[in-house]
This record gives structure tokens, C-alpha cells and sequence, in this order.
């Protein structure tokens, strides 16, 4: 038995406004490389990433690459479906791409939760970082705040072309999906409709009576 | 080129020969003479009986032959040359030769020739030796070359050596590579005396040129072609991707005259013996002769001058795009770069030219762009709309949609499809709604008379909805649109595509997701049985095939065979489409999977980097085999027949979609099963599993009353109710050893939770106490680690097996003893659990006692005779995992005095089985321990443990999987008997062994201090009585497993 054998399937979104790095972060991810040619993600790409967590466990990630234009269009939806975390994405160098998260938190938050009614694990990635590098290094404590607020699993500074943070921001959301996980396989859903048994009233029919 | 075949049986010559003259067949075959048979394709259509047979009939004379009416003919070498008494003294190539006999075992020759000896028409034809100067088979080069071949082949030997070397180098380098080996060999003959004089003509000169050069590259073809190849890889795939999306193309569209139309087939065929050509010279001869065919005409009416360019390029177009060769810019690169012998002046450069010119036409996209209109929809709406006009209509309101559709004018098909909405509207501004004055009786008729009325239902002359056509035309938000308005997801055309087939083969993504949302089906195989995701591979869609794949992993099959027997992979490795590829791989495509053509999806590789993505993927995928690996059994065909109308469509969708959702409730259920159970809901449970409440008092009963008649059918009153759940069980009632995804029974539950009530009621009703979890604990597990003594002790009163290893390897006392329960622990002890047993961390239960700091448990291990000795994997004993100066650190010195080194039953324990050997050594040590027959015990037990583990285990393996497994539950009760017969053999040994190994022991009075550990070993001294109590217990287990194969 030395096989795994634990296989997990997860669903993970990487959302953000156009050009914040969402393909080179997944390429850098999975292809472990970079490449400045910028190309507009069509629709949502798609890849795979085969992550061996422990011994006994390998947890498969499958990345949807959504297009950054997409909040506008009406796809987003059918993208989010049984989707397990999600990474939004901004760019440090770019404010606008920041109060664009919020946004796309919501849009996240109002179209998908967990089957028991929690939203899913999402990570902010604030891309770039080796371009701006001391833009958020004064504001970690308002970043944590942020987080808080929206309800972020946590944030982190990445960078696609230095390969900084991007494995140990995804480690740090499958660990929270393997933790969600556990807490769905205990959770209690509140509203079980038992039905009664043992009711009070009795049904009687009119054979029972004939008889 | 392959050598020219035909069987002569059928030759229309032979046939009228024997038909006309069997005398002539007779005679031949006494004298052992020669027939001569023109080859069919030059035969007119029929052969008259006017024919001279005669001269085709060879008699032997010296040196030469004679035909039957007396003319001289001479063989010589591959040509018959035509002697004294015919017309015209021709020489005729020989094709073939074979060799007949006749009844009476006389033999006879047939020669098959290029075409008739007398030619009636012969200013018809075209002069068949048309181009003196040009060898045409590697026959033809290696008869010219004679001798000198020889001398060749060490130049090409060598080359082949030194080019594994430089694989990875430019294309330039293998150029000038093959280039200088060509002119060294061309050396080599020109050392040649006698040729070197011949070669001052230039003819004989060009002649040599091309001999040379079509030997070397025939010898290194493999080598440079596969090389071109893989340089053109993405190129080709490119390319590909364009002529498939054209597969809809009409002679029309590209104005191929209707005169060249007769050609093409055969021009077809010739074109496809391109890829069997193995030098560029072949190639180009291949081609010249696809030109010349495409020129000639049967009738003669039409000749070469009257082809310009343009229509030879018209041709090329559709010659290219309609025959199915996957390599074309590798052949194009090919021909160019590694032809040195010819200039582009002469008329193959001319051919290569228009084939250059056509590849580069389709490879910008002109084509495409041009003609969107006549493979999809427009062209055909315009050319009915223009019909229309003519004939003074108005366009039928289902094209009007359609073409609204089309353009994606939302507004206008909302429009139109509301209009349905407006009759109701209508319907309400009647009197009342069975009302039949005049105008409410106008107002019905209007309703269902009015033909422009169109539905989402409606179809086109193809068979397709409007759904269709949004797919087609990617039309994306009005998808959403007819989907609201009840459009049939899955509804099919005359081909039998869905939606989704279309909007694959279109390579539109955001449709395919959207349909895929709405759940339309995936495994739908249209009239050539490709799924949508056979065709999204075939056109070169990536991202379509990406979506399909993603967007529902499980859903998704791969190993669906079209009508060819072919997968995606197949398809994707024939075509070249790396990107593809990979995405199946990484998905988990079998590429194991045969065609019709017993191929397997690395044999249609396309080119060697094709083959190394898969060959790398094939070893690695070894080591993590999928579920789905049984090939290619076709699902249900798509449901919907148009005739039917979408009625029929409406009812296949529903049925998929239920299908789908029928597996998820059960999922739903199961869960709530758990919870109830974790909730000690009793009721809960009850009702889940639909027991009865006479049920809980005697099975017996609760199912006899199955035959009480019911006052009513559905009747629920007090008496009829019990009996009609129970008649309903076999419906939808839940099995008691039912799991979720991890594994866990509702027993499991029961135990992780301590529900002490529902633990018995659970394995009353057959649940089965050694059912494992994905992290393969059993229930007993569970209990122990949560400390729930009265469930341990439940189930260890049913005979659960205490010393079964989860996946780290604890045993449920290892368990108990880490988390400090040291009443579990006692119990187990009592039960035989084995003392020494470790786990994959090499530690003993007193190891994790110790380092969880229980001191209560680490006595109570001390007590029952734990070695303190054994040593975990860093190699630590349990007084190296203390704390010095602790109480526990006293227990374990002060307690050494009466353990003594057990190594030896640590061996035995990892071995797995005791040999009577270990046994004898250390047998007489142990008679003089106090606590001997509790020792003995551990080391008879241990071994018995494990072998119970291990072999349940393996029948285990398969309950986790059961599933997904759905296909194999057919042969599982095989294997399980088997497992069942090695357990009952290794039962036996065991007992043996255990048997041989008492002897040696002098019978002892069993003291009371060490009764709790002795019951178990009274039981194993009596062998028979053993395997007696054992065997069956292997064979319940095996049944109530079997039993809930089927239910999964």
C-alpha cells in the first residue's frame, strides 16, 4: 500500500481585473515559468496542478484562468460553479485593480458558497510586488484589516516573474479547503426537516375501522 | 511507389479470354506458354470477342517467343518488345508476373503488361512514357545504379551513425548533412570511367543526379522525415486546425469547374500516396502526377492548355483541405529543402510552386474568411432569402428567427418567441375560458391556426432548433435566452449533433460552458459516434476540449470510441494538436485503448514530439492507474429522433439530467445518515434505513408481516404503515453499510460519536464491524481513540477484530493507548489485542503511551508485558521517548526486572508468521518467565493478527473503491473467492505452525493473574475447533461485502 490514498479534486478560481498577472501567476504555478508577452485571456483557461501534500494525501488543483474582463459579462456564474477556493488578484502598482477586489468579492460571495451555505476560502494576491515593492510594506496592518473585513482567508505579495509567495499562497488556501472540508463532512446543516414518526395524530383509515 | 497490383482473376481481359477462347486457355497451359494480360486500366470498358487473343499468347521458342498467329516478340529485361508481324513495333512495360495452374497441374505464366500490344485508338492517348529522363520507383534507381549501390551504403551507414549525434542541430545543419552525402556519393560514381563519359550528355547527367539522390534520401528517410516533422510540428498542427474547419467545403465555393470534377477522386487517391513517397523526387512526382491527372479527361474535350493556374489552384485548394494528410507543411519543408539534383525550373518545380501557393492561401486564412458564409449560416439564409424574392414570399418565420439568431439580434427573437406569451395574453381576454361566442371562438382559432408562430421547439430542413443555431454562431447570451424558454438542451439534428456538438466544432467556448451549465450531456455521439469532445479535437478546439474536461472531471469520459473506434487522444496524437494533448493526458486519457485499426493512440502520433509528450505520460501514468482504463464501450446513442419531433428530445433530457441528480441525492442521504447517526438520532436513523419498529424487537416478524394485505394500497394506518415501509426498502432504502466519499459507515459514525444504543441496533442489522474508512480505519478505531468503552466493547463483542492496522498503521490499542484511555486499552488487552504491535512509526502502543504522558495506561501495558525494549524507526525506545525523572520514567526501570528482551517476537511480529524454528530458540528463555503463558499468548497471536489483517485487507481494498466501480462489480465475487481460499489456506498453516511450536512446551497450569489474555490462546490450541470458528467468519464477511457491491 504505498500508494496515495487521499486524492482530492479541487476547483480554484483565479479572478482579478484585466492584466493584473492571473496567467502568468498559474503559468508560473504550474509551468514554473514567465514570460512578459502579455496575451488577453479569452473566456477562461484551464490548468492543472498536481500537489503531492503529504504522504497519503495528493490534492489536485484545477485552475480556472478567468478572463479579467468577465465580471461584465454574464459567464461568471456558470465559471464559479462547485468551485472550491478562489485567489483574486490585483496588481501593487495599480490602485484601480485593488478597489476593483472588493468587487469581485462580492460577485464571488453573492454567486457561489459551500454546500453548507459558508462562503468559499478566498486569498488576495497583491501581484507584482517586485515592481512596487515598498507600496504595501507600511500597510500590513491595513491589508490584515481588509482581509478581515471581506472576509479574505488571508493576503499575500507575489510575484509572477521573481516566483515570490505563489506556493505558499496556495498552500495556504488548500490548507484552509482541507479545513473547510473537514468542518462540512462534521457540520451540522440546521435545517433537517425530520419528519414525525411517532405523531400524535393518528391516521385512521376506513378499512382499520371496518375491521 | 508501391509496385502495381491487381488481381488478374477479375482482369476483364483474362475474363473474356477464357469466356471467348477456352481452347486458347487449354492449349497455353499444355505448352507452358505466357499469356499476356493488359492491365485493367488500360482496358476499355469491355472486351470485344473480336479480339485478337491470339497475340497475347507467348509460345517458347529459342532465345525469343512467338505469339500464336506467328509474330516475333522479345523480353527483355522489364519490357516485351514487339518483333516482325506487328503493326507498329512498340515496347510495353511488364508489370507483373504469375504463375497459374489448371486443373491437370499444368503450369502457365501471365504477364501483366502497361496496355494493349495494338492500340486501335492511339492518338487518344497521351504518350504513356511521357518523361523519358526520370526514374520513377526506387526499382527503377536501384537497377540503374547496378553495383555502384553498394558503395553507397557505407556513406549512408556512416551518416546514420554520426546523425544521432548532432539530433538536436538546425535545419541547416541536416541539410548541408544530407547535401554532402549526396555529393559524395555522386562522386563515387562519376569515378566511374564509362559513366563519366555518358554524363557529358546532360540528360544521362540529370538521370545519374537523380538516381543518386532518390537512393540516399529512400535509405535516410526515416531519419531526415521524422526529423522535418517535429521541426513542423506546431505548423502542421496549425494547419490542421484550418483544413478541418473547411471539412464543409463545396467544389463550388472555390470555383472548381464542374469539368475538373470528374478527376478529383482520383486525383485523391494518387495524392494520397504522398506519405509512402520517401524521397522529394517521389514526392514531386507524386504530385506532377495529381497535376497531369486532374488535366487529363476522358473525353479529351478539355487538355492541359485549357487549365490555367487558377483552376489548378481551385483544385489544389480542394485536394488539400479533402485529403486526410496530417503532415502537410512537414512534406512542403521537406521536398524544398532536401531536393539538390533539380532546379524549380523545370515543370515539378512548377508543380511544387501551385501546391506551395495553395498552402500558403489556406494557411492565412483566406479561405476561411472567405468562407465562413458557405460552411455556416448565412450563406444558406441568403441564398432562401434571394429564392424568396424571386418567387415573391416572404421568408417563413422559422428562418426569420433562424436568422435573427444568427446575427444575434436579442431583441427581435425575444420577440418573436414571446408571441406564444401573447396568445395566453389573448386567452385571458376571454369571457371566460371555455367561452365559445364568436369572438372569443376568433380569438382560439387565431391562436392555434396562426403558422407564424414559432416556439423554441421549432425546426429548420436540417433538423435543427434555434438552440442549434445559437451554438453555431456562438451566440452566447442568447443561449440563456432560449434555455428560459425551455429549449431542449440535448436536442439533435439530422446528424445527430447537439448543441454542444456545434459549438465545439466551432470552437466556442463560452457556448460550450454555458450548454455544459445547463447540463447538457457530453457523451452524446452523433451519426459518426463522436462525442462533442471527439469533434472539439478533431477541429483543434483547445478550448473547448478544455472546458469539457474541466468543467465536470467526472462527468467528462475520455475513453468514449467514435465510429472508428477512436478516443480523443486518438484523434488529437492524429492530427497533431499538442495543447490537446496534454490536457487529456493530464486528465487521465487512457492511452491504452485500441481502434478498429488496432491502434493505439501513441501508434497515430503524428510526429516524435507528439509520441514523447504520450510515451512520458504512458510511464508515468503506470504508477497511478484510473478507474476508467475499460475501454471505449459506447453509451447510450443519443436518444432523440428527429421524426419524433422535440417531444421525444424533452423527455431524453430530463432523463439525463435525472440520471445525474439521482447519484448526488444519494450522496445527500447518505450524509444525512451519518449526521443522524453522529446525532444519536434514532428516529432519524430508523427512518433512513427504514426499519420498522417491530424490527427493533424481532427481524423475523417485521418481515412476515410483508404478506398482510393492506386495507388500501396506500394505506398508512397504525397497522399497515410498518409493513408498507418495509415492502418499500428494496426501493430506495438505504443499505446499513452505506458510506459517503470517506468512507465512513454509518457504524463508524456511531463509534466516532459513542452513540452506545445505536452501535448494537447497527450491528443487528447487519452492519459490518470491519468496514474501513479511506484512511482504512475500522469502526473499533474510532471507539478507541474517542475512549467510548461500552461501543469497544460492543463491537469486540461481535467479533470485531482488535489488532487491524488503519493507514498509519495503528491498531486500535495504539490508538487507545495515545489517547490515554486506559479502560479501552484493558479491553482490548483482554481481547487479544496484540501488545507489540507498531505502527508505520515503528512505535509500539508503549511508545505512544509514553510520549502522550498516560502513566495509567503506560502501567497498565507494563503490567500486561509490553516490551520496553523494541525500538521505533528513529530508532528510539519507549524510555527514550520520556521525560527523565517522570513518573512513567520510574515505571519503565523499575519494571525491566520482569520484561526481558523479547527481540525475537519483534521479529516474528514484522515477519509476519512464525517459524518453528525462531520458536525452539527462544522457548526454553521464556519457560522460565513468570508471566510465561501470557508471553506465549503474545507470540501466537501476533502472527494470527496479522494474517487476519492482511488478508482482509485485501478483500477491503476493493469495498473503498466500489463507488466508481460499477463496471466491475462484475468480477469482483471471483477475486473475493479467491482472496477467501489463500485466507483459509494461510489460516491453517498458521495454525499449524502454532501447533509445532507448542510442543516444545511442557503444559503448564494456566494461573488466574494472567486469565484476561488467555482465552484466546485456549481457543487456538485446539486446531481444529480454531479453523473450524475461523473459516466461516471469513466467509461472512465476504458475503455481507459481496452484498454491498450491488447496492453501490
Amino acid at each position: 500500500m504505498q500508494t496515495p490514498h487521499k486524492e482530492h479534486l479541487y476547483k480554484l478560481l483565479v479572478i482579478g481585473d484585466l492584466g493584473v498577472g492571473k496567467t502568468s501567476i498559474i503559468k508560473r504555478y504550474v509551468h514554473q515559468n514567465f514570460s512578459s508577452h502579455y496575451r488577453a485571456t479569452i473566456g477562461v483557461d484551464f490548468a492543472l496542478k498536481v500537489l503531492h501534500w503529504d504522504p497519503e494525501t495528493v490534492v489536485r488543483l484545477q485552475l480556472w484562468d478567468i478572463a479579467g474582463q468577465e465580471r461584465f459579462g454574464n459567464m461568471t456564474r456558470v465559471y464559479y460553479r462547485e468551485a472550491m477556493g478562489a485567489f483574486i488578484v490585483f496588481d501593487v502598482t495599480r490602485p484601480a485593480t485593488f478597489e476593483a477586489v472588493a468587487k469581485w468579492k462580492n460577485d464571488l460571495d453573492s454567486k457561489l458558497t459551500l454546500p453548507n451555505g459558508k462562503p468559499v476560502s478566498v486569498v488576495l494576491l497583491a501581484n507584482k510586488c517586485d515592481q512596487g515593492k515598498d507600496v504595501l510594506m507600511n500597510n500590513g496592518l491595513k491589508m490584515d484589516q481588509f482581509c478581515k473585513e471581506h472576509g479574505f482567508v488571508g493576503w499575500f505579495e507575489t510575484s509572477a516573474k521573481e516566483n515570490i509567495n505563489i506556493d505558499e499562497a496556495s498552500r495556504c488556501l488548500v490548507k484552509h479547503i482541507l479545513a473547510n472540508e473537514c468542518d462540512l463532512l462534521e457540520s451540522i446543516e440546521p435545517d433537517i426537516v425530520k419528519p414525525h414518526l411517532t405523531s400524535p395524530k393518528v391516521v385512521s383509515c376506513s378499512g382499520c375501522a371496518k375491521s | 511507389m508501391a509496385l502495381y497490383d491487381e488481381d488478374l482473376l477479375k482482369n476483364p481481359f483474362y475474363l473474356a479470354l477464357q469466356k471467348w477462347r477456352p481452347d486458347l486457355c487449354s492449349k497455353v497451359a499444355q505448352i507452358h506458354g505466357i499469356v499476356l494480360v493488359p492491365c485493367r486500366g488500360s482496358l476499355p470498358g469491355s472486351v470485344q470477342a473480336s479480339c485478337q487473343f491470339e497475340s497475347y499468347v507467348l509460345v517458347p521458342t529459342e532465345g525469343h517467343f512467338q505469339t500464336l498467329d506467328g509474330k516475333a516478340v522479345v523480353i527483355e529485361g522489364n519490357r516485351i518488345k514487339l518483333g516482325a508481324g506487328f503493326a507498329c513495333l512498340l515496347s510495353v512495360p511488364i508489370l507483373f508476373e504469375e504463375t497459374f495452374y489448371n486443373e491437370k497441374e499444368e503450369s502457365f505464366s501471365i504477364l501483366c503488361i502497361a496496355h494493349p500490344l495494338e492500340r486501335r485508338e492511339t492518338s487518344e492517348e497521351p504518350s504513356a512514357p511521357a518523361d523519358p529522363f526520370s526514374l520513377k520507383t526506387i526499382e527503377d534507381v536501384r537497377e540503374f545504379l547496378g553495383r555502384h549501390s553498394e558503395k553507397f551504403d557505407k556513406n549512408i551507414a556512416s551518416f546514420h551513425r554520426t546523425f544521432r549525434e548532432c539530433e538536436r542541430k538546425s535545419l541547416r545543419h541536416h541539410i548541408d548533412s544530407v547535401n554532402a552525402l549526396y555529393t559524395k556519393c555522386l562522386q563515387q560514381l562519376l569515378r566511374d570511367s564509362h559513366l563519366k563519359v555518358l554524363a557529358k550528355q546532360e540528360a544521362q547527367m540529370n538521370l545519374m543526379k537523380q538516381a543518386v539522390e532518390m537512393y540516399v534520401h529512400h535509405d535516410i528517410y526515416d531519419l531526415i522525415f521524422k526529423y522535418v516533422g517535429t521541426m513542423e510540428a506546431s505548423e502542421d498542427a496549425a494547419f490542421n486546425k484550418i483544413t478541418r474547419s473547411l471539412q464543409d467545403l463545396q467544389q463550388k465555393d472555390i470555383g472548381v469547374k464542374p469539368e475538373f470534377s470528374f478527376n478529383i477522386p482520383r486525383a485523391k487517391r494518387e495524392l494520397g500516396q504522398l506519405n509512402k513517397c520517401t524521397s522529394p523526387q517521389q514526392k514531386l512526382l507524386c504530385l506532377r502526377k495529381v497535376v497531369q491527372l486532374m488535366t487529363q479527361s476522358p473525353s479529351q474535350r478539355v487538355n492541359l492548355e485549357t487549365m490555367c493556374a487558377d483552376d489548378l489552384l481551385s483544385v489544389l485548394l480542394y485536394l488539400l483541405v479533402k485529403t486526410e494528410i496530417p503532415n502537410w507543411m512537414a512534406n512542403l519543408s521537406y521536398i524544398k529543402n532536401f531536393r539538390f539534383s533539380s532546379s524549380a525550373k523545370d515543370e515539378l518545380g512548377y508543380c511544387l510552386t501551385s501546391v506551395e501557393a495553395a498552402i500558403e492561401y489556406i494557411r492565412q486564412g483566406s479561405l476561411s474568411t472567405k468562407t465562413p458564409d458557405a460552411e455556416g449560416f448565412g450563406d444558406r439564409l441568403f441564398l432562401k432569402q434571394r429564392m424568396n424574392l424571386l418567387s415573391q414570399m416572404t421568408s417563413t418565420p422559422i428562418d426569420c428567427l433562424f436568422k435573427h439568431i444568427a446575427s444575434g439580434n436579442q431583441k427581435e427573437v425575444e420577440r418573436l418567441l414571446s408571441q406564444d406569451d401573447q396568445d395566453k395574453d389573448a386567452m385571458q381576454k376571454m369571457c371566460h375560458p371555455l367561452c365559445s361566442c364568436e369572438d372569443c371562438e376568433k380569438l382560439i382559432s387565431g391562436r392555434l391556426n396562426d403558422p407564424s408562430v414559432v416556439t423554441p421547439f421549432s425546426r429548420d430542413d436540417r433538423g435543427q432548433t434555434p438552440l442549434h443555431v445559437a451554438a453555431l454562431c456562438g451566440q452566447a447570451s442568447l443561449i440563456d435566452f432560449l434555455v428560459s424558454k425551455g429549449a431542449v438542451v440535448n436536442a439533435t439534428d439530422y446528424h445527430g449533433s447537439t448543441p454542444l456538438h456545434l459549438a465545439c466544432q466551432k470552437g466556442f467556448q463560452s457556448v460550450t460552458l454555458l450548454l455544459l451549465h445547463y447540463k447538457a450531456s457530453t457523451e452524446v455521439q452523433d451519426n459518426n459516434g463522436n462525442t462533442p469532445l471527439h469533434l472539439a479535437c478533431t477541429y483543434g478546439q483547445e478550448d473547448c476540449v478544455k472546458a469539457l474536461v474541466y468543467y465536470d472531471v467526472q462527468a467528462c469520459r475520455l475513453d468514449i470510441g467514435n465510429e472508428k473506434g477512436d478516443t480523443a487522444l486518438h484523434i488529437a496524437a492524429r492530427w497533431g494538436y499538442e495543447g490537446i494533448i496534454e490536457t487529456l493526458l493530464q486528465n487521465g486519457a487512457p492511452t491504452a485503448v485500441q481502434n478498429r485499426l488496432k491502434e493505439t493512440p501513441l501508434k497515430c502520433a503524428l510526429n516524435s514530439k507528439i509520441l514523447s509528450i504520450m510515451e512520458a505520460h504512458h510511464l508515468s501514468s503506470d504508477r497511478r492507474p484510473r478507474p476508467s482504463e475499460v475501454p471505449a464501450q459506447s453509451p447510450t446513442r443519443s436518444v432523440d429522433s428527429i421524426s419524433q419531433g422535440s417531444s421525444t428530445s424533452s423527455f431524453s433530457s430530463i432523463s439525463v439530467s435525472f440520471r445525474q441528480e439521482e447519484v448526488k441525492k444519494d450522496y445527500r442521504e447518505v450524509e444525512k445518515l451519518l449526521r443522524a447517526v453522529a446525532d444519536g438520532d434514532l428516529e432519524m436513523v430508523r427512518y433512513l434505513l427504514e426499519w420498522t419498529e417491530d424490527d427493533l424487537d424481532d427481524v423475523e416478524d417485521a418481515i412476515s408481516t410483508v404478506d398482510l394485505e393492506f386495507c388500501h394500497p396506500l394505506c398508512q394506518c397504525p397497522k399497515c404503515a410498518p409493513a408498507q415501509k418495509l415492502a418499500r426498502i428494496s426501493a430506495n432504502g438505504l443499505s446499513v453499510n452505506v458510506t459517503n466519499q470517506d468512507g465512513f459507515s454509518p457504524l463508524h459514525m456511531a463509534a466516532l460519536h459513542g452513540r452506545t444504543d445505536l452501535v448494537p441496533l447497527l450491528l443487528k442489522h447487519g452492519a459490518y464491524s470491519g468496514a474501513r474508512n479511506t484512511s482504512q480505519a475500522v469502526p473499533l478505531h474510532l471507539a478507541c481513540q474517542q475512549g467510548h468503552f461500552q461501543v469497544a466493547k460492543c463491537l469486540l463483542d461481535s467479533n470485531a477484530k482488535p489488532n487491524k492496522k488503519d493507514l498509519s498503521g495503528n491498531t486500535p490499542l495504539i490508538c487507545a493507548c495515545s489517547a490515554g484511555h486506559h479502560e479501552v486499552a484493558a479491553l482490548l488487552l483482554q481481547h487479544g489485542a496484540s501488545i507489540n504491535a507498531c505502527n508505520n512509526k515503528g512505535n509500539t502502543a508503549l511508545h505512544e503511551a509514553v510520549m502522550g504522558r498516560h502513566t495509567l495506561v503506560v502501567e497498565l501495558l507494563l503490567f500486561y508485558g509490553a516490551s520496553v525494549d523494541i525500538l521505533n524507526k528513529r530508532q528510539y525506545t519507549a524510555a527514550d521517548c520520556a521525560e527523565q525523572d517522570s513518573k512513567i520514567m520510574e515505571l519503565l526501570q523499575v519494571v525491566p526486572g520482569c520484561v526481558a528482551s523479547l527481540d525475537s517476537v519483534e521479529e516474528a511480529d514484522h515477519e509476519g508468521y512464525v517459524t518453528v524454528e525462531i520458536r525452539r530458540k527462544w522457548n526454553p528463555k521464556m519457560y522460565n518467565l513468570p508471566e510465561e503463558p501470557l508471553r506465549r499468548q503474545f507470540c501466537l497471536i501476533n502472527p494470527g493478527g496479522r494474517f487476519q489483517e492482511r488478508t482482509s485487507r485485501e478483500t477491503m481494498g476493493r469495498d473503498r473503491s466500489v463507488p466508481d466501480l460499477a463496471g466491475r462489480s462484475l468480477q469482483e465475487p471471483e477475486k473475493q473467492r479467491v482472496t477467501g481460499k489463500q485466507s483459509d489456506l494461510s489460516d491453517l498453516s498458521r495454525y499449524q505452525t502454532s501447533e509445532e511450536g507448542n510442543k516444545g512446551l511442557p503444559e503448564r497450569p494456566v494461573s488466574r493473574q494472567a486469565a484476561p489474555g488467555h482465552r484466546p490462546m485456549v481457543r487456538r490450541h485446539t486446531v481444529n475447533d480454531a479453523a473450524i470458528l475461523q473459516v466461516p467468519e471469513v466467509t461472512v464477511h465476504l458475503t455481507t461485502h459481496e452484498a454491498s457491491v450491488p447496492q453501490s
